[in-house]
């Protein structure tokens, strides 16, 4: 079975170019562009990590990485935080939320492929 | 005296200790007496009876010897000096004869026996005592009589004599001159004055004397109608024939019958006078010459008094002087004009202002033309006229208040212009990050043929889209990144950095573009490098722009190495290259901001000329400090440098940055492992420097996984046979129950090197992170010792 990747961003042009990207790396790409439909969805579906955009309406991405770390059944998923921000505060609050990684857009999708590689096979 | 018509009574002055003798005595007398016959006066102590003799009024004393305040020998004669007049009887013992003798030779009228004590014998020895004194006092009035005739007798006989001593002592020169104008007489003074014997002057001639010369009667001319010449300034002649200035006085000596006996001349040798004159003189003049110069002085201070007035008159300054009352006493031509008032408007006018001594203030005032200035004012205390009052100073500070103003105005409008500045380019640098990710994914998407396989010319083109897209965006991340910076806004995460490792990583990221390059790169570093305490992602920011700017400027065939040398004080870290080189003249700019010196033969490559002042920003940050070294066509050298922290200073500002983190009132917990430090040399020793680090590593990693699974993050830091593992609001319990865990998980390391773990939690054992580093501090000494 395909594994599957959940993207949370509200950025629509920006999701598209990751899930293009996803989907021919073989990846099974679903997508929300608001915090707390992100939540309920990725509680559902379960997806084996999670693309996580700190600036979403309705809860932000610290709110909901939080949520899915204090949750047993969603706390092991790994979660890589998106962030345009580079100040110091983002990485720590990302960190003290329970993020996995995190990369500061514009990013080389190499390197992201190469994270996202990386965070699967642990 | 009529004792038979009158009789008066005696009155009797009884001294006497025993009561019962007086009582005795009393009661003879009233038997041979009558009552009125005597009066007795009794007393017990011979003080109390001198000063019954002192009043007067007693014709007789009757005195027992041996009193309480006197002993027998010396009662007499105390009694006897208070009163000589007073006839006293002497009441004796029996044995006491020797004593009655003594009395009766001092002056004693009569001596009674007590024990034959009988009232007629008593009364005649009263009476006989009272008569015996009597005439005594009339002889001794009469002696004193004769005394004085003999006294005066004598004066008489001895008057010659007396005078002539009198004239031999004078210290004036004494000649007495006949009316014949020979010389009579000559004192001592005058043989001394004049140096000749007395035997040579007697029966001379008075001139040889006098000046005045042969004319022995120049006096007489003189004298005129009283006989009489008073300081008359001559000279005398001695035998040397020398004049000795004198003051002469003489008069004419008559005899009872009016005729002229001689002529007495006195004369006072007037040369000590002269001399003191002279002395007094120059005195007088040494005098003048100070009061001279005291007149100059004066002069001087006039002066100086009038300059200082036109001085205060004349400053810009206002001066006042204001009295206790706070009334104006004095006001200069300033501060007139800083109030917009005549001197005279102010003159005895309230102040109108609170006085404190001491105190600068500023004072806001209303001048007389309704216009407002603001004026600094000192206070001081001073006098004026004698009375205590105020020295105030004014300034007038109006325009210089204006001016401050006006450039703080100006400053927060640049400050204000500045931070839009700022902002805008942190905004717009963030807003142009997600587009900029949009267009690099889709060229990225492109070439890795997520829509089909590309025809070479299509890969070329798409591929210069993406590595312009992303100097794009690393353009934007500098420029966001300076604004951080110069914002303030960077912290730095430090911990114990593997360098050699981290550069690894770095030289790895740019191997396949130096390859493409024909370029080799090469590391090395002193063996004995330790863990460098710095942020690893800033520093590689530093490293990776060094690197990339040298693989830029650096042709095929060339050679980068980076190297790091260990110092006592700090690591260094070098960057060479061997490619073109920078003039020695550009070396000072590269680091400034927006400089760019040399883009040719950069491969056409453009950046926003923040690069490299953004790395010197970050060493600067870790305290360090940043050089390059470069020649011309030979290649740069950049080097920068990273403190060396020792344990301590790494905890203190590991605990000092995690508690900022936390925030006030939250905790802060340490988890200190102390490695028994024998057995952690000895590991270190025996298997060698790469195994005790990488067995440090593997606890490090333990101690991780541990806390990631309670929740909490940790920051490790070791060193020094000591590992500190922080843990960020975690309370003691909590932070009790993670040391358990790390116990346990940490088993199999104990035997290999034995360690201790102690938790020590901010806010509730430490107040502050000093504190808490000193409790973590006696901790390990604790340990040591123990």
């Amino acid at each position: 079975m395909d594994r599957t990747i959940f993207i949370a961003d509200d950025e629509l042009d920006f999701v598209s170019t990751l899930r293009s990207r996803l989907e021919f790396e073989g990846f099974g790409v679903t997508t929300a562009a608001d915090g707390k439909e992100a939540l309920q969805r990725i509680i559902h579906e379960k997806p084996d990590l999670i693309l996580l955009d700190i600036m979403m309406p309705t809860m932000n991405g610290y709110q909901v990485c939080r949520e899915l770390k204090g949750n047993a059944e969603t706390s092991s998923i790994p979660i890589l935080m998106l962030t345009a921000k580079s100040q110091e505060s983002d990485k720590f609050w990302g960190r003290e939320a329970g993020a996995d990684d995190y990369v500061t857009k514009p990013f080389d999708m190499e390197e992201l492929m190469e994270k996202i590689g990386g965070l699967l096979d642990e | 005296m009529t004792k038979k018509d009158h009789p008066k009574p005696i009155r009797v002055l009884l001294v006497e200790d025993n009561p019962g003798d007086a009582r005795l005595i009393r009661e003879m007398l009233a038997d041979v007496g009558g009552p009125a016959a005597f009066q007795l006066d009794w007393v017990d102590r011979l003080s109390t009876g001198i000063e019954r003799l002192t009043k007067g009024g007693v014709d007789v004393v009757l005195l027992d010897l041996a009193l309480p305040d006197s002993g027998a020998e010396d009662t007499f004669t105390t009694i006897r000096g208070a009163a000589r007049m007073v006839p006293i009887v002497v009441l004796t013992l029996l044995e006491d004869d020797e004593k009655a003798a003594k009395a009766m030779q001092g002056g004693a009228q009569d001596y009674l026996v007590k024990a034959e004590l009988d009232g007629n014998f008593l009364k005649h020895s009263i009476r006989y005592a009272i008569e015996r004194g009597r005439s005594k006092v009339q002889l001794e009035i009469l002696n004193a009589a004769l005394q004085q005739r003999v006294q005066d007798l004598r004066m008489t006989t001895v008057s010659k004599a007396y005078v002539d001593n009198i004239i031999e002592s004078m210290a004036e020169t004494l000649v007495v001159i006949s009316p014949d104008g020979v010389i009579q007489l000559v004192n001592r003074a005058a043989i001394n004055l004049l140096g000749y014997e007395r035997s040579e002057l007697i029966g001379q001639p008075g001139g040889i004397v006098f000046e005045d010369g042969d004319d022995v009667f120049f006096f007489f001319k003189r004298m005129g109608i009283n006989d009489m010449i008073r300081s008359v300034e001559t000279n005398v002649v001695a035998k040397d024939g020398t004049r000795v200035p004198v003051m002469l006085s003489g008069s004419v000596m008559r005899d009872e019958s009016g005729a002229m006996q001689g002529i007495v001349a006195v004369a006072q040798d007037m040369r000590q006078q002269r001399l003191a004159e002279e002395q007094l003189k120059k005195v007088d003049e040494s005098l003048e010459a100070e009061i001279h110069q005291r007149r100059s002085v004066a002069t001087e201070l006039e002066v100086t008094k009038a300059n200082f007035s036109s001085i205060v008159e004349k400053t810009r300054d206002g001066i006042l002087i204001v009295d206790k009352e706070g009334i104006v006493l004095y006001a200069n031509p300033a501060a007139a004009t800083l109030f917009g008032r005549e001197e005279e408007e102010l003159l005895d006018h309230p102040f109108g202002f609170p006085l404190t001594a001491g105190e600068t203030t500023e004072l806001e005032i209303r001048r007389s033309d309704d216009a407002k200035c603001v004026a600094e004012m000192r206070l001081d205390d001073t006098e004026w006229r004698g009375e205590d009052a105020y020295l105030a100073t004014l300034r007038d500070v109006t325009e210089r208040k204006r001016l401050l103003a006006e450039a703080k105005r100006i400053n927060e409008e640049l400050r204000q212009a500045n931070q839009i500045k700022d902002d805008f380019i942190a905004n717009v640098s963030h807003e142009l990050r997600t587009p900029l990710a949009t267009i690099s994914n889709v060229l990225a998407n492109a070439l890795a043929g997520v829509w089909g396989a590309l025809s070479d010319e299509a890969r070329s083109e798409l591929r210069t889209g993406h590595t312009n897209a992303q100097r794009l965006a690393s353009m934007v991340n500098n420029l966001l990144d300076m604004s951080t910076i110069q914002a303030g806004r960077v912290s730095l995460e430090k911990s114990q950095v593997d360098m050699p490792a981290l550069i690894g990583s770095v030289t790895e990221s740019v191997k396949a573009k130096a390859k493409e390059k024909g370029i080799a790169l090469m590391t090395s570093h002193d063996p004995d490098l330790g863990l460098v305490f710095c942020d690893p992602m800033k520093i590689v920011r530093v490293l990776t722009n060094l690197v990339g700017n040298a693989l830029k400027f650096t042709g095929e065939g060339g050679t980068i190495s980076i190297a790091i040398q260990n110092g006592r004080e700090d690591a260094r870290i070098s960057v060479s290259d061997t490619g073109r080189g920078i003039a020695e003249e550009n070396q000072m700019l590269i680091f400034e901001r927006f400089q760019q010196v040399d883009r040719t033969d950069a491969g056409g490559e453009k950046g926003t000329g923040l690069g490299l002042a953004i790395v010197k920003e970050l060493v600067e940050l870790h305290g360090g400090t940043i050089s390059v070294q470069s020649e011309l066509g030979k290649g740069s050298t950049f080097s920068f440098t990273l403190p060396v922290y020792s344990l301590e200073a790494m905890l203190r500002e590991t605990v000092h940055t995690e508690f900022t983190m936390c925030g006030q009132g939250n905790h802060l917990s340490l988890i200190v492992l102390t490695f028994e430090q024998a057995e952690f040399e000895a590991t270190k020793e025996g298997g060698g420097v790469e195994q005790w680090k990488q067995m440090l590593e593997d606890i490090e990693t333990t101690i991780r996984q541990v806390v990631r699974r309670s929740m909490h993050d940790a920051v490790v830091h070791y060193g020094d046979g000591r590992m500190i593992l922080f843990l960020r609001d975690t309370p003691k319990a909590g932070a009790a129950s993670v040391r358990e865990r790390i116990v346990s998980a940490l088993a199999p390391y104990e035997e290999r090197c034995p360690f201790m773990v102690t938790t020590i939690s901010c806010s509730e054992e430490a107040e502050n992170p000093d504190a808490l580093v000193a409790a973590v501090d006696n901790l390990v000494e604790e340990l040591a010792n123990g």
